[in-house]
Formats: structure tokens, C-alpha cells, sequence
């Protein structure tokens, strides 16, 4: 399989950009209903000024708790829903979200948490793997789509079975192999295996590392199990009500965690059988967030300015107290 | 392996339900020889089959293995919720020495909220959406307990506040819709623990919660179990859960036990290759570079249960026997193993 989207791409900004990305969802039920209750408008604010990038062949992992907007970046950035504002860009070339699919060869493929749901029963596996190809002769195409499920450890004789005669991880390999068909170098990986039996997720695992190894592959991916991100991620972003509040390389996020957030969920993560000091209350409704840092209500170390001002994101992190906290990270529950 | 490094190393800190191991002599829970049966109409599918296990007093066993592997069908059987097709066909559940597996079933739901406690995924399984939780608290506690409507009430407030939902004496008049998730459970803690059970079944009782949240309810579990002295059988996929609070752990594969012992044990050196591989599959949060371990294949179809050994077409150490002959759940180096290169009777020696 050939890069072709690496083709003469010069080497002066990261893969990946995403800029200043938000989106909201409209609660209120549209003008009319609106004007009849007089009321305000309600908007849920998913994405709030969310900017990150991701270098070739690197995995960037966004994590936090549920509700907090991983999806909603996912879907952005694969093409299946516009953005209220914001920029991404592919080496350079700034991609219109929403017509990334029209594309011929589409630039970012998505790989979703549910097999079951994401591919067609009615179609057959050898056109759900080819449908990205489909513009392809159909010879090539057929060839193609036998290449990749050898690829992912299927046989190029399940080309003309039905999804339902598969298993939840030969789904997932099905779903991967269509995502690598159109040669997109990035993959959006939302949960892919969070509905698989661990014995099943580590085949799944090791599979995309293999594959990212040997194709460059760029992964944005996204699970709420640590330990996944932990064996996956090169670099994390953490999000919070739709903000991203501290971004770093793995291996700093667990070891140095330099926002109160990332510490809490750190040690969330079950397993480290201590008592857990900084776990409080849950997250509150995105429709109305707290003033101030939005984090502040749960933080064991909110002073008065985290309740007044909205910290900004700088040097990786959005928190007021950053430089003179001391945070303890998972090493510290090793040996 | 290296899940343990993580657990261990936190040991000087080690969660109180962790203090000490089972009471052998008089367990809580003992179950021996269990037998589930489906009639399909494919036949009678044994989905259970000769499950054998004891809890002690305030001791918690986790109950690990793939899905289907029969670990929700072994709590069901223990509180007899096993719905037809489905039936126990075979073997004993003794309940602090009595066997409670023929009782009638209107003996049984005595027994169940009021010595048994159920925690399921969903909490809308044991929540009813039509009354307030503090009437399905009081309502439980005057079935099993002799008390006044009003000290069920006031209870039921002390309940609440006991399982961490904030303002209680509010919240007691809520209908479950009205609470969050994790407020939902922390009610149907408080509702399996109201009548004091000796003993409570938790079938991932975290799975649908948020990270933050379970974190909370799995602290709560620890505490309740540590305060009380409350046995717990807890059902879970996540080996992070079993390390958080589990005494023993149990492994089954098939419908069947295929090793228990301490939580140590089995998580940072297990014996049974189906043990070894699902650990070696597990993430942890340490750095590795090496890839995760992957068991071959998957788990047999009850239909298709291979002869000898149910795991031997999975195993990377399987030899002739294991072909042949199931291998029974025996003593090996204090724990309880089902693996021929265990049994040291016919001088297989381990590898
Ligand atoms: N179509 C929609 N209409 C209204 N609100 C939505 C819609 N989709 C998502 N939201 C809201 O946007 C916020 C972010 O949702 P999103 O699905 O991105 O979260 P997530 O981080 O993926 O959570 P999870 O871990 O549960 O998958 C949530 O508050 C959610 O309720
Ligand atoms: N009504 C039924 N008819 C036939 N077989 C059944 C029925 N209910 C359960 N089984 C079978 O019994 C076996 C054990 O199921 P059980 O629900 O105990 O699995 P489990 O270990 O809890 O799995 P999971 O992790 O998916 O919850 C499975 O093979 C399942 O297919
Ligand atoms: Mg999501
Ligand atoms: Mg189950």
C-alpha cells in the first residue's frame, strides 16, 4: 500500500492540524418553538476552541469522561458533520470538514465502537471493504479488497459473506479494512474496541500498531479505558466539557500529569487498590458550565481565581495553578 | 507479568477489604458440583458444568473470563434467577451451611434481599420507575425486617446518606429518572444492602459507569463489604476492578472453573495457559513495547464443547491427555487448577 498522500508534502507544518475547532448543538427546538416559549436560546457547547496536531505516524489520544466531546471531534474531523467554526488541515491543504468525502479518494476514514452497527448487513463484506474504492476498475477493486483481508488476518474468501456470520473482532477487522482501502493516512478510531472481549481487543490492538508500523498510519484514537491509551497513544489530549485541558506525550501525561483533571483520572483507573483522594463528584451539565475553569467545582485545588477567570490554554495546559502544583502521576503506585 | 507491579506496589496503602483471606471453616457461600442446563432446540446445552467454589466471611471473590464463559449464569444459579429454558440440574448451593438450592420458591424469595443482595449493570433492573426511592427502600426493609413505617423511612434516609448521595433527605423523594447514573447505583447499593444480606452478587456492577463514577462505587463496594463484614461475589470483565478489591479471583472458561486463587496469584502468576493469556491480553498502564499476549480462536460454542480439555484447541501446551481427558479443578501449590500439566498424580510435571 503506497502513501500516495505523502506525495511531495513538504515538511514545514505537522500532518494533522486542527485549529481552534468548536461546535455546539442547538437544545432550543429551532426558531418557532423558540418564539413561542420566549424562551433563550439553549445551545450545548460540545467543542469549545479545541486546537491540537498530530505528526505522521503518531497515535493522539483523546480521553476524558463521557459527555466531555470525543465523539463530536471524531465526527468532525471525519467528514460526517460540519463544524460550527474552526480549521483542519492536512499537510497544509486546509480540508473543508464537510466535503472530505466527496473527495474521490476521502482523507480520513473512521473506525466506530459499534461493528455491528457501522457496517451494512445487507451488503456483502467484499463491497463494504470496496466502497471507498468503488471508483476503482473493478478488477483492481476486487483484487484490492482480497489484499486487505488477508491484510487483517480475514480470507480473501470472505468477500461474499454477510456481516452477521462474523464475530464481534472479525467485525472490527472487517471495519478496519475498510478504512485502510482508500489509503487514507489518517484513522479516526472511535472506541474500536470497547464492545470487544479483552482476548479479542488485544488481537485488535496489536493488529493497528502492526498495521500503523508498516503503513505509517496516523491514528486519532479515542477509548475511556486508560490502560488501552496507555498501550496505544504516543501523545494525549484530555478533554473537559468540550475543552481540551492538558496536552502531552504519554508517557509525561502518566508519569507528570501537570493538570488536577488528568490526576483524577489517572486515578480513577482502577487496579492501584488505594484509597483515592482526589475523586469528587461528577461532571456537571455542559447546557450551564460553572464559571471560571469549568473543572473548578471537583478540584481539590481551586483557589479563587480558578472560580472568576477562564484559565487559557498555554504550554499544554489550562490551569491557573500548573507551574506550582506538584501532581503525582501512576509511577508513583509502581514498585 | 507485569499487571502485578502496578497493584503490588501500592500494597502499604492496600485498600481495608484487602486485609485478610477466607474463613475456610465456615464459608458464607458454598457451591459444589453445579449443573445449568438449557433445553434448545438444538438439545440440552450444558452451560454449567460442575462449578465449585466457597466465599468467606467479608471475603470478596472476582469472577473473570470471556463472554459467555458462565459467569452471570453462576450468580443467577446461587439466587435461583435462572429463567427457563434454562435450570440447575445438578450440584449444591449451601448458604452459611444450608443448602438453599431446593428450598421452595417462596422460601427463596425471603432469602433473596434479605440474605442475598443483588447488584446488576443496569440499575433499572432492581429499581422500579413508578415509586420514589425512599419508598422502594422503606418497602424492602418492612419485607425483611420487623420496623415501623417511619424508622424504615428514617433509615432509608441514613441509607442514602451512607452510600454517598448528597442531600438525602431530599433525595429520597426523587423517582429514579431524576437521578444520574452513578446515583442510580449508589440507590440500588443501598437497596441490596438495607436488610443486612450475609451475602451480595454484583454482576458488573461498574461497567456502565463513567471512570470517574466507578472509581466512587467501587470504594463504596470496598467499604460496605469491609464495614459490615458482607460477602460479595463480584462479576466483572476488568481485571483493574479484581485488583481494586477482590480476595480471590475465579477464571472460568466454558462453564467451567478452570483455576481460583488469591487475587495476587492469578493476576500477577497465574498457572492455567487460559489464566496466563487473558492477563498477558490485559493493557495496564505501565510502558511496554512488546505487543499484548493473544490467545488463539475463541471460546467453543456450548454446542461445540471439544472433548478433554475445553481450552486444549486454544492451548499452546496442550499434549495428548488434554485431548481426552477433562481435567478436574485440583490443589496445586495451594490453589485450585484444572489443568493436566498440574497434576503431579500421573507425574506430568509442570513446565
Ligand atoms: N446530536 C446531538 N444533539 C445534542 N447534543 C449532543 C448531540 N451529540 C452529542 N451531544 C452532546 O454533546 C456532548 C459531547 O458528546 P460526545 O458524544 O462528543 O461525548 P463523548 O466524549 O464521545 O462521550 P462518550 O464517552 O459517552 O462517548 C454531550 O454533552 C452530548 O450529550
Ligand atoms: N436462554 C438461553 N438459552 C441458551 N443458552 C443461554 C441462554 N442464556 C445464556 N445462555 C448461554 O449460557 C452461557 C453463559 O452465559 P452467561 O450469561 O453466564 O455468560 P457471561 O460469562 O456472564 O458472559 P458476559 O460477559 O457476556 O456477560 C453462554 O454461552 C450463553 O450463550
Ligand atoms: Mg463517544
Ligand atoms: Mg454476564
Amino acid at each position: 500500500m503506497k502513501q500516495d498522500m505523502a506525495v511531495n508534502q513538504p515538511d514545514t507544518e505537522p500532518h494533522v492540524v486542527v485549529s481552534r475547532l468548536n461546535h455546539h448543538f442547538d437544545l432550543s427546538g429551532g426558531l418557532l418553538a423558540r418564539a413561542l416559549r420566549g424562551g433563550e436560546r439553549k445551545l450545548l457547547h460540545a467543542v469549545a476552541d479545541v486546537s491540537f496536531s498530530i505528526e505522521r505516524g503518531e497515535t493522539f489520544a483523546l480521553v476524558g469522561e463521557s459527555g466531555s466531546g470525543k465523539t463530536t471531534i471524531a465526527r468532525i474531523l471525519a467528514g460526517l458533520m460540519p463544524a460550527r467554526s474552526g480549521e483542519i488541515r492536512i499537510d497544509g491543504r486546509p480540508i473543508r470538514a464537510a466535503a472530505a468525502r466527496d473527495e474521490g479518494l476521502a482523507v480520513i476514514q473512521m473506525v466506530f465502537q459499534d461493528p455491528y452497527a457501522s457496517l451494512n448487513p445487507r451488503w456483502r463484506v467484499g463491497r463494504i471493504v470496496g466502497e471507498p474504492i468503488r471508483a476503482l476498475p473493478q478488477t483492481e477493486r476486487i483484487r484490492r479488497v482480497a489484499e486487505l483481508l488477508e491484510l487483517v488476518g480475514l480470507h480473501a474468501l470472505d468477500a461474499g459473506k454477510y456481516p452477521h456470520q462474523f464475530s464481534g473482532g472479525q467485525r472490527q477487522r472487517i471495519a478496519i479494512a475498510r478504512s485502510l482501502s482508500a489509503n487514507a493516512p489518517l484513522l479516526v478510531c472511535d472506541e474500536p474496541t470497547s464492545a470487544l472481549d479483552v482476548s479479542v481487543q488485544a488481537q485488535i490492538l496489536n493488529l493497528m500498531r502492526e498495521l500503523q508500523g508498516q503503513f505509517d498510519l496516523t491514528y486519532l484514537f479515542i477509548s475511556h479505558n486508560l490502560a488501552v491509551v496507555r498501550y496505544m497513544a504516543t501523545k494525549i489530549g484530555v478533554l473537559y466539557l468540550g475543552r481540551l485541558v492538558e496536552v502531552a506525550p504519554a508517557s509525561r501525561i502518566f508519569s507528570a500529569p501537570r493538570h488536577p483533571y488528568t490526576q483524577m483520572l489517572l486515578e480513577a483507573v482502577p487496579g492501584k487498590g488505594r484509597e483515592r483522594t482526589s475523586i469528587k463528584g461528577e461532571m456537571p451539565s455542559p447546557i450551564a458550565p460553572p464559571s471560571g475553569c469549568p473543572f473548578h467545582p471537583r478540584c481539590a485545588y481551586a483557589i479563587d481565581v480558578c472560580r472568576k477567570v477562564t484559565p487559557e490554554f498555554r504550554n499544554g495546559n489550562a490551569c491557573h495553578r500548573a507551574d506550582e502544583l506538584e501532581l503525582p502521576g501512576t509511577a508513583a503506585a509502581v514498585g | 507479568m507485569t499487571f502485578g507491579t502496578a497493584v503490588r506496589g501500592a500494597a502499604s496503602v492496600s485498600h481495608p477489604v484487602k486485609a485478610e483471606g477466607s474463613e475456610k471453616a465456615n464459608p458464607v457461600l458454598e457451591v459444589r458440583n453445579l449443573v445449568v442446563e438449557f433445553d434448545t432446540d438444538d438439545g440440552r446445552l450444558r452451560a454449567l458444568d460442575g462449578v465449585s467454589f466457597s466465599i468467606g466471611r467479608g471475603e470478596v471473590l472476582g469472577v473473570v473470563g470471556e463472554s459467555g464463559a458462565g459467569k452471570s449464569l453462576t450468580g443467577m444459579s446461587v439466587s435461583r434467577m435462572i429463567q427457563p429454558p434454562g435450570h440447575i440440574a445438578g450440584g449444591e448451593v449451601l448458604l452459611a451451611g444450608k443448602r438453599i438450592d431446593q428450598l421452595p420458591p417462596r422460601e427463596m424469595r425471603q432469602i433473596r434481599g434479605k440474605r442475598i443482595g443483588m447488584i446488576f449493570q443496569d440499575p433499572m433492573t432492581s429499581l422500579n420507575p413508578l415509586f420514589t426511592v425512599g419508598d422502594q427502600l422503606a418497602e424492602t426493609m418492612r419485607v425483611h425486617l420487623s420496623i415501623s413505617r417511619r424508622a424504615a423511612w428514617q433509615r432509608a434516609i441514613e441509607l442514602l446518606d451512607e452510600v454517598g448521595v448528597p442531600s438525602p433527605a431530599d433525595r429520597v423523594n426523587a423517582y429514579p429518572h431524576e437521578l444520574s447514573g452513578g446515583m442510580r447505583q449508589r440507590v440500588v447499593i443501598a437497596l441490596a444492602m438495607c436488610a443486612e444480606p450475609e451475602l451480595i452478587i454484583a454482576d458488573e456492577p461498574t461497567t456502565a459507569l463513567d471512570v470517574a463514577v466507578q472509581a466512587q462505587i467501587l470504594d463504596l463496594l470496598a467499604r460496605i463489604c469491609d464495614e459490615h463484614g458482607t460477602s460479595m461475589m463480584l462479576v466483572t470483565h476488568d481485571m483493574g476492578v479484581i485488583a481494586d478489591i477482590a480476595n480471590r479471583v475465579a477464571v472460568m472458561y466454558a462453564g467451567r472453573i478452570v483455576e481460583i486463587g488469591t487475587c495476587d496469584e492469578v493476576t500477577n502468576a497465574a498457572s492455567h495457559p487460559y489464566s496466563q493469556g487473558l492477563m498477558g491480553a490485559i493493557p495496564t498502564l505501565e510502558d511496554r513495547n512488546e505487543p499484548l499476549l493473544q490467545i488463539p480462536g475463541s471460546m467453543p460454542r456450548l454446542s461445540a464443547i471439544p472433548r478433554g480439555c475445553s481450552f486444549n484447541p486454544r492451548c499452546g501446551q496442550a499434549f495428548q491427555r488434554c485431548t481426552i481427558e477433562r481435567p478436574s479443578l485440583l490443589y496445586a501449590d495451594g490453589r485450585q487448577v484444572a489443568c493436566h500439566l498440574y497434576d503431579s498424580v500421573t507425574g506430568d510435571e509442570p513446565t
